[in-house]
């Protein structure tokens, strides 16, 4: 088929409809933009289709099935069954669920979507390639929110047997033994979560610690969770080569100069991420790439091109969806011409292990390194009624704060929850509260959030359920 | 290599933005001090910006048409250039310089695992001001950089009590202050392009000029209760005058209209009935009567209404009046007029005249208590002692504060105004 080329004026040009891209599209809508989204692949991108919320709906699976299986409570015994592939159809249908969501919203808010690959032609023009044609967009503004994909390593190809998380996460079974090269939260997360159904999980891990980012205290108390689960956890290992056979593959490791192996039927490579701007034509646009393939952006997320924006995985800072997000709607509005701006004083970030992790603001440390005096609490779920009553006793807030001031500047948490309770401390640092403020916010009791209050008030050193030492 | 951020800087007292008009440099050009980067036009005029370094442009950060607050990155410079490297330094987020985790690259070949997948974390900047979003929003919305607020909340916190005070202090108009129960459009000057347009209507963002006249014109209606006399003076002889001399100014290379005359004619009759050249000081409640002649000379140019204004213009010749009129209203035509020569007058003329027009109600240049209005001038007949004359009959109409004024008074100047244009004699007797 012949196709001549079509070139169509639109305002905004959105590429890439993961959680930057689609909340870009939509606030640039509300602004009264024009707006073309072009995704190559599924609304929702990585998040929503191979990320986030599969792999939760998948450790809420494995959560329950564990809970059922080893008896939560005392007193109440199971007969549990698991069948996988149900498991796997429900975990579809909420990935399917939320993506209908977004599409409702897109086109709710008018956002025009188009599938393709789109390639730069010029400062002010993208093709976009579908397998049949190509079509040209002219446009006055375009956000870039490509996003990444998986590092690939050299010495361990993907392939049938040594996959990414995508197809992990997608698997018609659980394997009897998996390997996971690369101890950080996706590895974590994926592998108590394959543990817990049953699978024989090793992780290996090229740092001296697991969750390296994270402070030893809270990798200390995932490492013994990881232990309970027989997952074997080995550090400072060097993954050398996988060889795939018929029915297994073999993972050769290097520690300390030995060399170890490892069987197991799967291989995930999770060793971080790399940003998605190779394959845009971004010269045509006049846009360079700093050494690390990311795209250098002023504080509205405006490249050098001054009508083009990136945001999310492709610029500096965490690869975070709800930082993409929050990029996404300040360069959305900048191109409407208001003066927002990526102004913020701190993004959580949560690691859905068991039990969970959850850190915002600076730790301990870093903060010390700001501030001249840091003060410090400490609050053990152990002591809390709630945490107790749910037979989740185990693991602490902790809260960082400027001494001479009293402002929050930092909070970590581990434990049950520990995902939405870093909500609070993340407003709380944005909003400058100051330990005081916390200890005299009413809490409802009996929740897990009462440790918040009690932890700001170990900090003044009158803490009510904890013995002073 | 040094990248050197040009922050967007201070026009003049109490202008705190203005509209890139036009861009001298490009992005790669290579600029020297004081060499002009671009023309930036604000409420009055349109001035240059110079560059404050030597070096290469490596980002420009407003299109042309967008409005520029003091304070946001302008223009960025790679001094001691001339490289052929055409990297482009931007500006770091928070994070970069916090140096936290980013995007893992590539892990190199032979490396094996060695990176494990960069946890997320943290991100929190040094010396962070003590502000809330929203604040800290109000601030951005109305170009003040939030380290430049002066906090008066605990530990220093910024509140948006601050922010506005701030604004205040500045002494700019209304803030803008989104609200927050939905999304607005957005900030009126911020818009490059009509965002929506139909068929039926095209939509014209105020240019900062149109900004301004609406302020003033609001200011001054709703302020200042004006009244406006209207009447018609005989100018045969000022027009046979004029007709004379024209051949004698045309030598010297001076036009001369009929302004300068008006001017001198305004200026008699303001120095005979000094409440027409005041301020009212309502606040202390007294009026200040002026004791120069600064006279503003309404002027139409292509962006909209200016004002320059002739200083001390009681001091002047006919010669001067004429030749400084010509130049001031050249310079505002040309955009090229300077804020000072466009403040500090303490009454005005409007001409209508010029476009044909003949009575109208001028609008005072507030503060100032008169405007004098002045209309085309028409070949009519005039009953004159009992016979039919030909006249040339020149419009006139004088608005003044009422406030200041009455009625009568402001009649008897305007007859000392007619006076004077009707003799034009009488004009040797007021140099």
């Amino acid at each position: 088929m012949v196709v001549g080329e079509l070139t169509e004026e639109v305002q905004m040009v959105v590429i890439g409809g993961g959680p930057g891209g689609y909340v870009a599209a939509i606030r640039a809508a509300q602004l009264g933009l024009q707006v073309l989204l072009i995704e190559k692949e599924d609304i929702g991108g990585v998040c929503l289709n191979r990320g986030c919320i599969p792999s939760k709906a998948l450790i809420t699976a494995a959560e329950d099935y564990a809970k059922g299986k080893n008896g939560n409570v005392p007193g109440i015994d199971h007969v549990v069954t698991l069948d996988f592939r149900k498991v796997q159809e429900w975990k579809d249908s909420v990935v399917t669920k939320m993506t209908q969501g977004v599409d409702m919203l897109l086109k709710g808010n008018k956002v025009r979507v188009v599938k393709g690959e789109a390639f730069f032609v010029g400062q002010q023009e993208v093709r976009v390639m579908t397998d049949t044609e190509a079509h040209n967009y002219h446009f006055t503004h375009c956000i870039i929110a490509t996003g990444s994909r998986p590092v690939e390593l050299a010495s361990l190809p993907f392939g049938k047997r040594v996959l990414t998380s995508t197809e992990v996460l997608a698997l018609g079974e659980v394997p009897k033994r998996l390997a996971i090269v690369g101890g950080g939260y996706i590895g974590i997360e994926l592998g108590q979560a394959y543990a817990k159904f049953g699978a024989k999980v090793t992780i290996l891990e090229g740092t001296p610690s697991i969750l390296p980012a994270f402070d030893p205290s809270i990798t200390r108390l995932i490492g013994r969770s990881l232990k309970e689960w027989q997952v074997e956890v080995v550090t400072g290992a060097l993954a050398k080569s996988a060889v795939e056979s018929a029915d297994e593959v073999r993972l050769t490791y290097e520690v300390n100069g030995e060399v170890h192996a490892v069987s197991a039927d799967y291989v995930l490579v999770t060793v971080g991420r790399r940003p998605n701007t190779d394959e845009l034509g971004l010269d045509a646009a006049g846009i360079t790439l700093d050494g690390k393939g990311l795209i250098p952006v002023d504080h509205q997320g405006r490249t050098s091109v001054a009508n083009i924006f990136a945001i999310g995985d492709i610029v500096a800072g965490p690869a975070l969806a709800h930082k993409a997000s929050y990029e996404g709607k300040v360069a959305a509005e900048a191109a409407a011409g208001m003066h927002s701006a990526v102004d913020y004083a701190c993004i959580p970030a949560v690691v859905f292990a068991d039990p969970e992790v959850a850190a915002v603001g600076l730790n301990e440390d870093e903060a010390g390194k700001v501030y001249e005096k840091v003060k410090t609490g400490r609050f053990a779920y152990g002591a809390n009624g709630r945490a107790v009553s749910m037979n989740a006793a185990n693991g602490f807030v902790k809260l960082i704060a400027d001494e001479e001031s009293g402002v929050l500047v930092g909070a970590q948490v581990v434990g049950a929850e520990a995902s939405n309770l870093i909500a609070e401390l993340a407003l709380a640092i944005e909003m400058n509260a100051t330990l005081e403020d916390m200890a005299l916010t009413i809490h409802a009791h009996p929740t897990l959030p009462e440790m918040v209050m009690e932890t700001a008030e170990a900090a003044l050193g009158t803490p009510i359920h904890m013995l002073k030492k | 290599m040094g990248v050197f951020q040009f922050a967007f800087p201070e026009l003049g007292e109490g202008i705190h933005e203005g509209k890139v008009a036009k861009w001298i440099v490009h992005e790669g050009d290579f600029v020297r001090e004081d060499e002009p980067l671009a023309e930036v036009e604000n409420d009055k005029a349109v001035v240059e910006i110079p560059s404050p370094v030597e070096g290469k442009v490596v980002q420009l950060f407003f299109s042309e048409g967008a409005v520029a607050s003091v304070g946001e990155p302008f223009v960025s410079i790679e001094t001691n250039a001339l490289t052929s490297d055409d990297k482009v330094d931007v500006p770091k987020t928070p994070l970069e310089d916090a140096g936290l985790a980013n995007t893992v690259h590539e892990v190199k070949q032979a490396e094996a695992v060695k990176v494990s997948e960069t946890t997320p974390n943290r991100a929190a900047t040094p010396e962070r001001v003590l502000a809330i979003p929203s604040v800290r929003r109000l601030a951005r919305e109305n170009g003040v950089a939030i380290e430049e607020v002066k906090g008066t909340g605990e530990h220093g916190k910024i509140t948006r009590e601050d922010v506005l005070a701030h604004l205040a202090n500045q002494g700019r108009g209304e803030p803008a202050i989104s609200k927050s129960e939905n999304v607005e459009l957005p900030a009126k000057e911020a818009v490059t392009k009509p965002i929506f347009a139909s068929a039926q209507e095209e939509i014209v963002p105020l240019s900062s000029i149109r900004r301004s006249i609406m302020q003033a014109m609001v200011k001054s209606k709703f302020s200042a209760p004006h009244v406006t006399m209207m009447d018609e003076v005989d100018v045969t002889e000022l027009v046979s005058f004029r007709n004379e001399m024209k051949q004698v100014t045309a030598a010297r290379g001076v036009k001369l209209t009929f302004l300068p005359f008006i001017v001198k004619a305004l200026i008699a009759a303001l120095k005979k009935y000094p409440y027409l050249n005041a301020e009212l000081d309502e606040e202390n409640e007294q009026i200040k009567l002026k004791k120069e002649y600064h006279i503003g000379i309404a002027t139409d140019t292509d962006r909209g209404l200016l004002v320059p204004v002739l200083h001390h213009a009681n001091h002047m010749s006919m010669w001067e009046l004429a030749e400084q009129i010509t130049a001031l209203s050249t310079k505002a035509r040309s955009g090229k007029i300077k804020l000072e020569e466009m403040r500090g007058s303490t009454a005005s003329i409007s001409n209508i005249g010029s476009a044909k027009g003949l009575f109208f109600t001028p609008i005072l240049n507030y503060p100032e208590v008169a405007i004098l209005g002045v209309g085309r001038i028409r070949e009519t007949l005039l009953r004159q002692d009992g016979e039919i004359v030909d006249a040339q009959m020149m419009a006139l109409s004088l608005s003044f504060d009422h406030r200041v004024v009455d009625g009568a008074m402001a009649q008897l100047a305007l007859n000392e105004i007619k006076a004077v244009l009707a003799e034009p004699k009488r004009m040797l007797m007021e140099v």
